[in-house]
């Protein structure tokens, strides 16, 4: 399986992947690495490869500028940042980082059915919560988009898995009823 | 827990026990009234829904409400919420099933359910040797009972508007009264609705005390135009004292100068009193005067009490014979184990002079002939039924007459009252206080609703069960039940006939001859 990104900083809390143009996994994606390590994708940015290198304008559309000065995107790298939460390991989730994500670890997509096992587990919602929307601010947008996806992804009572996951983030949300309205919102079934 | 509906939040024993609902618990499938069983450690607490409420604890939702079902439902427990006011009474031991009333209370997070047949029959199921079925749950079954033994041992009431069903529960309760031998009662029969036959609310004729009971039961008519009537009551002038016209004072528009003319008569007379005033009917003013000399009354005081005692001398079975009154049969049988109704037939029928003027008369003196026996004489209990009992035990005349005598004092001489009425609020307070058991049906009236529940702890509470009420629906709470329970009467039907009319112990023709 090809990788999505390759981890080229660790910070306590949040990890900076490298993937490629144009193939940078969505906000909210959620991936997986070689050793079982989840990560939820939170923000994206591009920056140049040599340091201190600044870019200047061209006054193109991006399809000229591919075509006449290929060289500036080759100076470019595409990162994107992920928060662990947990791993993934015989068939189940621990929402617990136990385990050191070691630089250049390779980044996986997730499978369906590895979504749902993480879905299963309400307490991921607890993780959601937390991240921080002072850093993050897309952050109810990006659960907002994966809880969509993975409502899209179930053939029937969806309406059951609705009641079941706002049922909890009520009670995390118990006193941000603007955010859970949101949320409830901007899910649709 | 299988069957949870929530968990205990908070409350008191004083302020009752607050129950948050699980979101899967739809608040409309519980009610005012419906019986809760919160399971502590080491007891069930039994006790009764006095209020449901919903709530939030995020007030910010009413800006931007849920938009579909879906949403509700999901923001249902946490944000939105549903909660039920328990009033506890009783605990049961589970050890044990030992029922006592309330001393202390769960943990939090105790688990509520609704109350089952089990739970019901162990609190409500008649493990009394004279337990008679009385109805059931609101929303349940299972059957309820009462303990006849300490019913009778109190006074007792129904209270309720017209159409709320009285006449109806108290001919059951009054079935199992004289099927389990518990007591004899004297009823004074308004509506002749105790005697022979009952009017049915659908059609025709049911069967009523006399029907159901034969020779237990004897029925006395104040007019002889009662076919089915066993005797006819007859009351000679000299059963008629002045304080018993006293008492009818509302109806014979009496004032306070006839009342006192009346006693110094009596006084000077005794028990031909009343002969006396009745010959002077038809005198001239001037006979009348010296008539008054001669008694040291005022004329014209004894003019107005010829005029206002002229309605009641009408009445037919007052009489001015010599012969034994009704009221020594009627005690006869009353000692015996059975029951009378005295029934008001004919030109009597809704006549309250007439029925009011034999209530008293009959009562007091049952009252003085069983106060003066010996305890062996009086070991059979007597229940004494009142409709309109208001009128009777008033807080103005209250004291004129034996019904308040007999709430107040009666109790220790094997004598109670059973008390029929729709306005309690008119009933005097002391006397309310000494009712022990209480059937409210519904009423309309707030002071009425407030009347019911004075002196009652917890009153306040069991007024919201009140006004859930629904005709033949009845709120029983007193000495003869172990907690208060609203519940719907059972059928008065063939089905019960059946029940009450077997194993019937009737006097035998034998010992009937005897006795009379």
């Amino acid at each position: 399986m090809k990788h999505i990104g390759e981890v080229i900083t660790v910070r306590s809390d949040v990890l900076v992947a490298e993937g490629e143009r144009s193939a940078l996994p969505p906000l909210g994606t959620i991936l997986k690495s070689d050793r079982g390590v989840l990560c939820l994708v939170v923000s994206h940015s591009i920056d140049n490869k040599i340091p201190g290198r600044m870019p200047i304008a061209y006054g193109k559309s991006i399809e000229q500028l591919e075509r006449e000065q290929p060289q500036v995107f080759a100076l470019m790298k595409w990162m994107f940042q992920a928060i662990p939460f947990g791993t993934l390991s015989e068939g189940s989730v621990e929402l617990f980082l136990n385990k050191v994500v070691e630089i250049h670890t390779l980044l996986f997509e997730t499978r369906k059915e590895e979504r749902d096992l993480i879905f299963k587990e309400l307490r991921f919602f607890d993780f959601l919560f937390s991240i921080d929307k002072s850093v993050f601010p897309q952050r109810d947008k990006i659960i907002v988009s994966l809880i969509n996806a993975y409502l899209n992804d179930l053939l029937e009572v969806k309406e059951d898995e609705y009641v079941r996951i706002f049922s909890y983030i009520s009670k995390i949300l118990r006193n941000d009823y603007q955010t859970l309205k949101y949320i409830m919102d901007g899910v649709s079934i | 827990m299988n069957g949870s509906i929530g968990f205990l939040k908070s409350g008191s024993i004083g302020d009752g026990f607050l129950i948050r609902l699980n979101k899967t618990v739809n608040s409309e499938s519980l009610q005012i009234g419906d019986f809760i069983v919160v399971q502590g450690d080491l007891y069930d607490y039994f006790g009764i829904i006095e209020d449901i409420r919903i709530g939030s604890s995020n007030e910010d939702v009413f800006f931007n409400p849920p938009e579909n079902k879906v949403q509700r439902i999901a923001v249902k427990g946490a944000i939105t919420f549903s909660e039920v006011l328990v009033t506890p009474y009783l605990m049961i031991e589970k050890s044990t099933n030992r029922v006592v009333t309330i001393k202390t209370i769960p943990e939090h997070f105790s688990d509520a359910r609704k109350a089952n047949e089990r739970d019901i029959r162990i609190v409500f199921g008649g493990n009394a040797e004279k337990a008679f079925h009385v109805g059931s749950p609101l929303t349940m079954d299972e059957r309820i009972y009462i303990d006849l033994e300490k019913l009778a041992k109190r006074n007792n009431a129904i209270f309720g508007i017209t159409g709320s069903g009285k006449t109806f529960l108290g001919r059951i309760i009054f079935s199992g009264l004289i099927k389990h031998d518990v007591a004899s009662l004297l009823i004074f029969d308004m509506h002749n609705e105790y005697g022979q036959f009952a009017k049915s609310e659908k059609k025709g004729k049911l069967k009523s005390l006399k029907g159901l009971f034969g020779t237990k039961v004897k029925v006395f008519d104040v007019s002889d135009k009662n076919s089915n009537a066993d005797d006819f009551i007859k009351i000679p002038y000299g059963d008629i004292a002045a304080a018993d016209i006293a008492m009818l004072s509302f109806l014979l528009s009496y004032s306070q100068h006839s009342e006192e003319t009346a006693w110094i008569i009596n006084k000077r007379f005794g028990d031909k009193w009343l002969k006396h005033v009745e010959e002077l009917r038809s005198a001239t003013e001037a006979e009348i005067e010296e008539k008054a000399k001669e008694w040291g009354v005022n004329s014209s005081s004894l003019s107005a009490l010829i005029r206002h005692l002229d309605k009641l001398l009408s009445l037919d079975f007052i009489q001015n014979i010599k012969e034994d009154s009704s009221v020594q049969k009627i005690l006869r049988y009353l000692k015996n184990g059975t029951s009378v109704v005295v029934q008001f037939s004919g030109k009597y029928a809704n006549n309250p002079l007439a029925y009011f003027t034999v209530a008293n008369i009959i009562t007091r003196r049952i009252h003085e002939l069983y106060a003066s026996a010996s305890e062996e004489e009086r070991n059979k209990r007597i229940m004494i039924v009142v409709e309109e009992a208001h009128k009777l035990l008033s807080s103005d005349i209250k004291d004129k007459n034996i019904f308040g005598t007999i709430a107040r004092e009666m109790r220790k001489y094997n004598v109670t009252l059973f008390v029929i009425d729709q306005r309690p609020s008119e009933i005097d307070s002391e006397v309310l206080s000494q009712v022990g058991t209480r059937f409210v049906m519904q009423l309309m009236d707030e002071k009425d609703m407030d009347a019911v529940f004075q002196g009652v702890g917890g009153g306040s509470r069991l007024k919201k069960i009140l006004r859930t009420l629904q005709p033949q629906e009845v709120l029983l709470f007193g000495y003869a039940v172990m907690a208060p329970v609203p519940m719907r009467v059972r059928e008065y039907n063939e089905s019960f006939f059946k029940e009450v009319s077997e194993s019937v112990s009737a006097p035998s023709a034998e010992d009937a001859d005897e006795l009379y």
